[in-house]
């Protein structure tokens, strides 16, 4: 009786505990196929919207398809060929990586900075850490138009203060790594508060006791933020950083906007080169391939991030 | 034994061996990091808020001015004009409020099958949802509208709420997995013993435990949904399904060739855009960050 | 550590807090001296337009719920021509009784693509009349995506066109593909050189004639945050302008890179680095950084579009007569030249309604209807004989004229791949410009990336 009133959760004790961790019986089947039914439809979604369209790309990526220019043709690997020798692609690869990687990390390290700072007891805390979201809630668009301003050699605020501060000038926006810094410097602005965000609920959930623990041995601050804090938050951090690592592979409203990947190629992300091959001249197959080369560079990142994952997984 | 703080974070130190350096030192140099952070924070707000009040021609000066000389509401009234713009709110609202409670319910639903079901190839959905969000939205736009063309999912709200909750799930799914591990599997096995279904199961006893983790993913994709630009602006082709963030790029009183955005009116918009955001996040600061925090799902 | 339980009145709470807040904000910004009484239905606070021509109704309904009869028609252009078109528009529901819904259209060829290839490629569109630029056009015809337009619009509307600005099918890039229209022009844009004759005047200094002139004058004028030019040149797009303006005047063709291509990027490297008569951060400035710099009294010329008309009159606190004044180009070693291009209207293919498409096009682009627009919207100014008919002797159509007539105007620079091969220009001319490449490299780099765009 107890079998039929219970349904899925029949003979339970004993035998429940062990079910989380081991294969199984019956029981175990009919959990599989509740799992698989509330997974359905997430990973449906996710079929449909970013699996076939990656399908779809990777046969465009083997045609020189435009429809400007038809008919298309199967080129097999004519567009690596062009990739390879066309010097935005090759240097847009290189500052993408660049970009992502110092975005994360600074992100990482300031995000930190932030959720601890925010996590200590002042008045007026809950304004801050509100404002702290509104960077990260603005529209990209409109950040980068006006970081654009902020950083113009005469208009803008950021080259004025560093002027009456310390009387130099310095060319941002029209200085190859002057842009780079400055698109860089907008995507951690704006990013960050996010991180912090995060950090800041993570810190929350390390247990007082742990503290208390650290300065009864006589660990000061940074002490105890090396051996409490940095030890339960680096699991998080790893995961977080990885995944800010791969969503932000695929910025292209930032440059798009601020820069348009200038001056030359100095500020040029994969993303917009693929924007730009499919809606500046609708070369669809040539845009396919730029992406699965961002495809790769992102399988490359990711993977050498969930290695870094485990290594940091298995540590602690 | 000294008095110590537990609500979350770390201790007030009042006595005692670790305090080396003056109270009222360190808290000076805590304001003063205070003051520093709003500084950088809202530096850009500030001029962005400032740019939206100054009159047009007014705005920008060599050398940049810090203070507004003249007030004016102008911009605002001018971009109200410009763009359908109440059409436009009830757009993104329904958008955004869509698309993030669809992400998280379908994403909760997926969180809970991969953190409680150890099944042969479980890790490989996951990792699949991870790699998923390596695709370049960019890239999707032509395929994706083909097969929304054959669904009649193109300008409806519908499809672009589908769209962006997409995008959304892969995150969604990561962070609610971890929360529905800390779920104690005895009260579950405890309601199924009583004779609950899987869906009862999932209602009245998971759910509430992880309500704060579904409140602020839901605010968190609100947020991310309300100023996503490139489907709405692709996939809504006329005032009835476009959002406002496509009237931040057809804000356009001067037909100058497309590169001479008009800032004054981009600013007020802009401005007005994050009211509401700005409203959610101050009312519910406290929600979103224990939302997000481990180790405060009890049982 | 009480947790906040979420409640449904929370939520609500939320929702109804920041909608209205946010409401208010959008309605105080509605509400000034121009703004509708009392908009009491959202829909019409929407359309606070002075001229209400277009049905209210259609802001809220949807296209098959508008009056049985009749159907109902999406134009789209960009926001501020809107104003302009709405009494053609309404003229014409009068006359046939369809209603025209006006949508924004986006204001650069790439969103252009990025707006409309989609639909146009799985064979729908959105639209019944589009405007479309120089890059889109073209690409859209070639992809067959366009409706040829020369049995549409009658032959009195395409003879109104001076064959300076519309040449025959089989020379015109532009407007036509394979011998067949597809774009009907609506705008005129040409590079003006615009200057400050207050200060010329006063300085007695006249309008240089050559380029070397240019530079003479332009270091008379620098000095004290006083620049001789500037100029707009972040890319996408606006380094090509700048320096396809200078190639005409060199004559060199700018897509081989020839030596009268490096000719005219070596005058533009000259002006900032070698007579420092422009500032350097023009090269990531746009127009209106580059517009509000002139109207801040900092440059004394500069090459623009027309629509600075209209911004530099528009600006009432700072405008007076003879501080934006036009003259002829300085003239480069091929001559006194500036190209021109501009926006049309076209017919997609897939257009939902296309009888009605092919007799509104006609309508708009009609010899009766121009000269409304172009009084209504100087961007609609253009060089045809209805318009300069009405309006030949005052403002704009006086410069059209002084330069069609001195023989200044050259068109666009043509490339089957026009994107990819304007993109080269601004690319390889930053590289050149912000000292990152030499000429000579940089000629170089343009020629193969031009030749491997196939």
């Amino acid at each position: 009786m107890a079998q039929m009133a219970a349904g899925k959760g029949a003979t339970m004790d004993g035998q429940g505990r062990r079910k989380r961790r081991g294969r199984g019986t019956s029981l175990a089947g009919q959990r599989y196929l509740a799992a698989v039914l509330l997974l359905v439809p997430a990973v449906a979604l996710r079929l449909f919207t970013a699996f076939y369209p990656f399908v779809h790309t990777f046969y465009l990526a083997l045609t020189n398809y435009n429809p400007a220019f038809p008919p298309a043709q199967f080129i097999g690997f004519g567009n690596l060929k062009r990739m390879a020798t066309d010097a935005a692609v090759t240097s847009s690869i290189a500052f993408t990586i660049l970009f992502v990687l110092i975005s994360t990390l600074l992100e990482l390290v300031l995000g930190l900075a932030v959720g601890s700072l925010l996590n200590k007891p002042f008045k007026g805390r809950g304004v801050a850490r509100a404002a702290n979201l509104i960077p990260w809630a603005m529209p990209m668009v409109v950040c980068a138009l006006g970081f654009r301003w902020m950083f113009d050699g005469d208009y803008g605020i950021f080259p004025d203060l560093i002027w009456r501060v310390s009387g130099l000038r310095f060319p941002w926006l029209i200085n190859s790594w002057g842009s780079r810094a400055a698109v860089i410097i907008t995507n951690v602005w704006k990013s960050t508060p996010f991180l912090g965000l995060v950090f800041l609920a993570a810190l929350q959930g390390v247990p007082a006791e742990l503290y208390e623990a650290a300065r009864v041995d006589g660990a000061n601050a940074w002490q105890s933020f090396r051996s409490v804090t940095l030890p339960l938050l680096l699991p998080q951090a790893t995961t977080m950083g990885l995944f800010m690592l791969v969503w932000q592979l695929a910025s292209f409203d930032l440059i798009y906007t601020m820069t348009g990947g200038g001056p030359g190629f100095a500020t040029q992300v994969l993303a917009y080169n693929i924007y730009q091959a499919a809606f500046g001249g609708l070369n669809f197959g040539y845009a396919s391939a730029i992406s699965l080369a961002l495809f790769a560079v992102v399988f490359v990142m990711g993977g050498l991030g969930l290695l870094l994952y485990r290594r940091v997984e298995v540590m602690f | 034994m000294p008095q110590i703080d537990v609500v979350g974070g770390e201790p007030r130190r009042s006595k005692g061996p670790g305090a080396r350096v003056p109270r009222w030192v360190s808290k000076a140099m805590l304001y003063l990091g205070v003051l520093a952070f709003l500084a950088i924070i809202l530096l850009p707000f500030y001029w962005i808020l400032l740019s939206s009040i100054t009159p047009k021609f007014k705005m920008f000066s060599i050398p940049p001015r810090y203070w507004p000389d003249e007030i004016t509401f102008e911009n605002y009234r001018k971009m109200a004009q410009t763009i359908p713009f109440t059409r436009y709110l009830a757009n993104s609202f329904v958008f955004a409020f869509g698309s993030s409670v669809v992400s998280v319910a379908l994403a909760f639903l997926a969180s809970y099958a991969l953190a409680r079901v150890r099944f042969r190839g479980s890790n490989l959905v996951f990792m699949g949802f991870l790699v998923s969000i390596a695709v370049p939205q960019v890239g999707t736009l032509v395929p994706l509208f083909e097969m929304f063309r054959i669904f009649h999912l193109i300008n409806k709200p519908i499809g672009l709420i589908t769209l962006m909750s997409s995008l959304l799930v892969p995150f969604t799914v990561w962070i609610l997995v971890s929360f529905v591990q800390q779920v104690p599997a005895e009260i579950e096995e405890a309601a199924s013993i009583d004779g609950a279904r899987l869906p009862q199961i999932l209602w009245h006893v998971v759910v509430p435990v992880v309500k704060p983790a579904l409140a602020t993913m839901t605010i968190i994709n609100f947020i991310i949904s309300w100023n996503e630009l490139l489907y709405p602006l692709v996939f809504a082709t006329d005032r009835l399904t476009k959002t406002l963030s496509v009237g931040l790029v057809e804000l356009a009183v001067d037909p100058s060739m497309g590169a001479g955005r008009p800032w004054d009116l981009m600013s007020a918009l802009s401005v007005t855009m994050i009211i509401p955001v700005l409203i959610l996040v101050l009312g519910f600061q406290r929600l979103i960050i224990s939302g997000l925090t481990r180790g405060a799902v009890k049982g | 550590m009480s947790q906040r339980k979420l409640t449904r009145r929370d939520f609500l709470k939320f929702a109804g807090t920041s909608l209205a807040a946010a409401s208010a904000a959008g309605l105080l910004g509605s509400c000034g001296p121009n703004a509708t009484p009392a908009p009491a239905s959202p829909t019409q606070a929407a359309k606070a337009t002075p001229v209400a021509s277009v049905a209210p109704s259609q802001a809220a309904a949807k296209p098959t719920a508008a009056p049985a009869k009749g159907k109902t028609l999406v134009v789209a252009i960009q926001a501020f021509a809107h104003d302009a078109m709405k009494p053609v528009l309404s003229a014409w529901e009068a006359k046939t009784g369809n209603k025209v819904s006006l949508e924004s259209g986006p204001a650069t060829g790439q969103e252009m693509m990025t707006k409309y290839a989609p639909p146009f490629q799985s064979g729908t569109s959105p639209v019944d009349v589009l405007s479309v630029d120089d890059v889109s056009g073209p690409a859209f015809a070639r992809a067959g995506w366009l409706m040829p337009l020369d049995d549409i619009i009658p032959q009195e509307t395409w003879k109104d066109f001076p064959e300076g600005m519309l040449p025959p099918v089989d020379k015109d890039y532009f407007h036509s593909y394979n011998g067949k229209r597809y774009r009907v022009p609506h705008e005129f844009a040409v590079g003006y050189f615009w200057y400050r004759r207050d200060w010329f005047e006063e300085k007695k200094v006249s309008v240089p004639k050559t380029w070397d002139e240019f530079v003479t004058v332009g270091k008379a004028f620098t000095k004290d945050g006083v620049w001789g030019t500037t100029e707009g040149m972040k890319k996408p797009g606006l380094t090509f302008v700048y320096l396809a303006y200078l190639t005409a005047q060199t004559g060199g063709d700018i897509f081989k890179f020839d030596d009268a291509t490096a000719q005219a990027f070596q005058f533009a490297y000259d002006l900032i680095y070698t007579h420092k008569i422009m500032p350097e951060t023009v090269l990531a400035e746009d127009y209106t950084q580059q517009n509000d710099r002139y109207m801040k009294d900092t440059v004394a010329m500069m090459r623009q579009w027309p629509y600075f008309w209209d911004v530099a009159r528009g600006n009432t606190a700072w405008y007076k007569e003879g501080r934006a004044d036009i003259a002829l180009p300085p003239a480069g070693p091929a001559g006194p030249k500036t190209w021109y291009g501009g926006w049309g209207w076209s017919v997609p293919k897939a257009a939902p309604n296309p009888e009605e498409a092919k007799d509104l096009i006609a309508w708009i682009t009609s010899n009766a209807n121009a000269p409304t627009l172009a009084k209504g919207q100087s961007w609609f100014v253009m060089p045809r004989k209805s318009i300069l008919d009405a309006m030949g002797n005052t403002g704009l159509p006086v410069y059209m004229n002084q330069y069609t007539k001195a023989g200044c105007l050259v068109p666009r620079p043509y490339h089957p791949k026009q994107s990819d091969a304007e993109t080269v220009v601004d690319d390889v001319g930053q590289l050149f410009l912000t000292k990152q490449m030499s000429l000579a490299d940089a000629m170089k780099a343009g020629r193969e990336r031009i030749a491997a765009l196939g």
